[in-house]
């Protein structure tokens, strides 16, 4: 036998004596960990532009001297042409003349500008398609919205997925579902409208261009679409702006007032990661960018779209949020003006072995200075400006990946029967 | 507080165009683990490592187009990187591996059979996935460089060097 031969016979005798057990409860835990890691993933900026900016004022700059700041960097800089004509919102409050602002860019043979208005009602009443995965909780305005995501959407980026409004108190009847949109879908609200993107995937190298749709935040009816250059998986809206997160790193900024006029700011990287996840602080002065490839979380200027500064993650593993790290997750934050990480909460026991912060993900903070963090079963609260762990609490649904939601109204979280406040120590509601 | 079920849950749902998840997992997962488990020499990483991948292939859906390739792909891939995690373990001399069938078990076999495994183990990791690939998985030398991602010229070099470095222990074996 020649040594080929001999060395094939021995791995196969040394590989047919090992008898692997059922491998399908494994597989199927690690695929919901991945659907949760990349739906938390999408939360980390919305997180870490509400925290930094709280941590700035708290820490850094007290009386606002970041705002200051900011503003007064908020000149015309940009660069790029007009690359279509869009009608002009129905509604909305600029909240400071975006003209002659910063001049835009075009997209190469820039979108005929099409939009879409008024052109899908939604549904009475918020009511979680069957099949579908609630995901991406926030607590906004007396309202907790989720995405619903359909197993097609989640398995192959290829399916449907629609917004809900579930009223922070109240039968669900009360709340609101939007049209099927093709999803998976990220959304924000502000600026006038709940905003989503089409069709966010970020991690699935997509190629089909997303739309970025303008729903009412209080029925959930379309009002206005628009189409992006390219797919995208984030959206953020503050400020009386919308930027959008691009497969290819790049961000667009839209002006609800004035649609026509979108700036497009290119990767600061120049590398082919997406921009996997955008957030504007909340006065809208500042967008952070999670990109990919090399990971990194930037800061710019809203304004003008200029890099101010960039942290990489290759080392830091986060901005306040979970962020996944193999075995070991973590929490960390960075203080903005210049992404100094200034603290971690990686490692904090809520009570259970079980519920370290590899289960983790970070809520909105706004307004409560205490950023919370939850796994399956329990949750905690940290102080926003030290990182020091406060306190742990139990959630009421422990089903694994059901959304929870940390906005000004408090802690809530989604489950068969809507929205359920959730008790929260005295000590995490002090701010 | 209550368990979790541990009840085998079904796989999802495939999307449209989407692969067939059962008949996949039925014919791929214990090579996988047997793939993973000599390109790492620990047969319980293989189990993770194989996992991962299925997790990682149900997540890409219909977006693949040769679901046993992308599933080598990715198990070679996390192979090496689970190795990269355990560079300083493996740097230690450790020819029994817990897996082992030991000596004790008295089967002359399966003996030669954890030896040459340890033997493996202490090869590059290049040279190892593709002895691995091209004799156990019984590849193509263009299926070995498409699953390494190097060239066939590479995989023939790595061949000779990896078939070299093992002559005395497959000598020994005989």
């Amino acid at each position: 036998m020649n040594p080929e031969d001999r060395l094939a016979s021995l791995m196969r005798a040394d590989a047919g004596s090992r008898q692997p057990g059922d491998g399908r409860h494994g597989i199927t835990r690690r695929l919901a960990a991945r659907r949760r890691a990349r739906q938390l993933r999408r939360a980390i900026i919305p997180a870490a532009a509400a925290v930094v900016a709280v941590a700035l004022a708290l820490i850094l700059l007290p009386g606002g001297a970041s705002t200051q700041r900011v503003h007064a960097a908020n000149q015309p800089g940009g660069t790029g042409t007009a690359r279509g004509t869009r009608p002009p919102a129905p509604t909305t409050t600029p909240s400071s003349s975006p003209s002659p602002g910063p001049s835009v860019t075009s997209a190469a043979g820039g979108p005929s500008a099409s939009s879409t208005t008024a052109s899908a009602a939604a549904t009475g009443g918020a009511r979680l398609p069957a099949g579908y995965d609630l995901g991406q909780a926030t607590e906004q305005s007396g309202s907790v919205y989720a995405t619903g995501t359909s197993p097609a959407a989640q398995n192959t980026g290829s399916g449907s997925a629609v917004v809900l409004r579930y009223p922070v108190s109240g039968p669900t009847s009360d709340g609101a579902t939007s049209s099927p949109l093709p999803g998976p879908l990220a959304y924000s609200l502000g600026s006038g409208g709940l905003w989503v993107v089409t069709g966010a995937q970020p991690y699935a190298s997509s190629t089909a261009l997303s739309t970025l749709v303008e729903l009412d935040s209080q029925t959930l009816a379309t009002r206005a679409s628009y189409p992006l250059t390219g797919p995208a998986g984030s959206v953020d809206a503050a400020g009386g702006a919308v930027w959008v997160g691009l497969d290819s790193g790049a961000v667009e900024r839209f002006d609800p007032a004035h649609p026509a006029a979108v700036m497009a700011f290119p990767s600061p990287s120049g590398g082919s990661g997406a921009a996997e996840s955008v957030s504007l602080s909340p006065d809208g002065s500042l967008l952070y960018e999670l990109i990919q490839q090399p990971l990194a979380v930037v800061e710019r200027d809203a304004s003008t779209g200029k890099v101010l500064h960039t942290a990489s993650l290759a080392t830091a593993y986060g901005v306040w949020a979970h962020f996944a790290t193999g075995m070991a997750d973590t929490v960390e934050g960075f203080t903005a003006a210049h992404l100094t990480s200034y603290a971690n909460i990686g490692g904090t026991d809520f009570g259970e072995s079980s519920e370290r912060l590899g289960d983790a993900v970070v809520g909105r903070a706004d307004g409560t200075g205490r950023l919370y963090v939850w796994g399956y079963q329990r949750a905690g609260c940290f102080d926003l400006k030290s990182g020091t762990f406060i306190a742990a609490f139990a959630l009421p649904d422990t089903a694994n990946g059901t959304p929870v939601a940390a906005g000004p109204d408090g802690v809530f979280q989604l489950g068969p029967q809507g929205s359920q406040r959730v008790t929260i120590p005295a000590t995490c509601t002090v701010g | 507080m209550s368990e979790p079920s541990k009840a085998v849950p079904p796989f999802p749902a495939a999307g449209v165009g989407g692969p067939d998840w059962e008949p996949l997992y039925r014919s791929h997962y214990a090579g996988s683990v047997r793939l993973a488990g000599l390109l790492t020499g620990d047969y319980h990483h293989g189990e993770e490592i194989a996992q991962d991948a299925f997790a990682r292939l149900l997540e890409a859906g219909a977006r693949v187009e040769n679901p046993a390739a992308y599933l080598r792909a990715t198990v070679v891939n996390l192979s090496r990187s689970r190795l990269r995690r355990l560079v300083l373990a493996r740097r230690r001399p450790d020819p029994a591996s817990p897996d082992s069938p030991g000596a004790d078990e008295g089967i002359e076999a399966a003996a030669a059979a954890g030896a040459i495994r340890a033997a493996l183990r202490r090869l590059p990791t290049r040279q190892r996935e593709a002895l691995v690939l091209r004799f156990y998985g019984d590849l193509s030398l263009a299926e070995v460089a498409s699953t390494m991602g190097v060239s066939e010229g590479a995989v023939k070099t790595h061949l000779h060097r990896g078939l070299a470095a093992l002559a005395p222990q497959l000598e020994a074996l005989r």
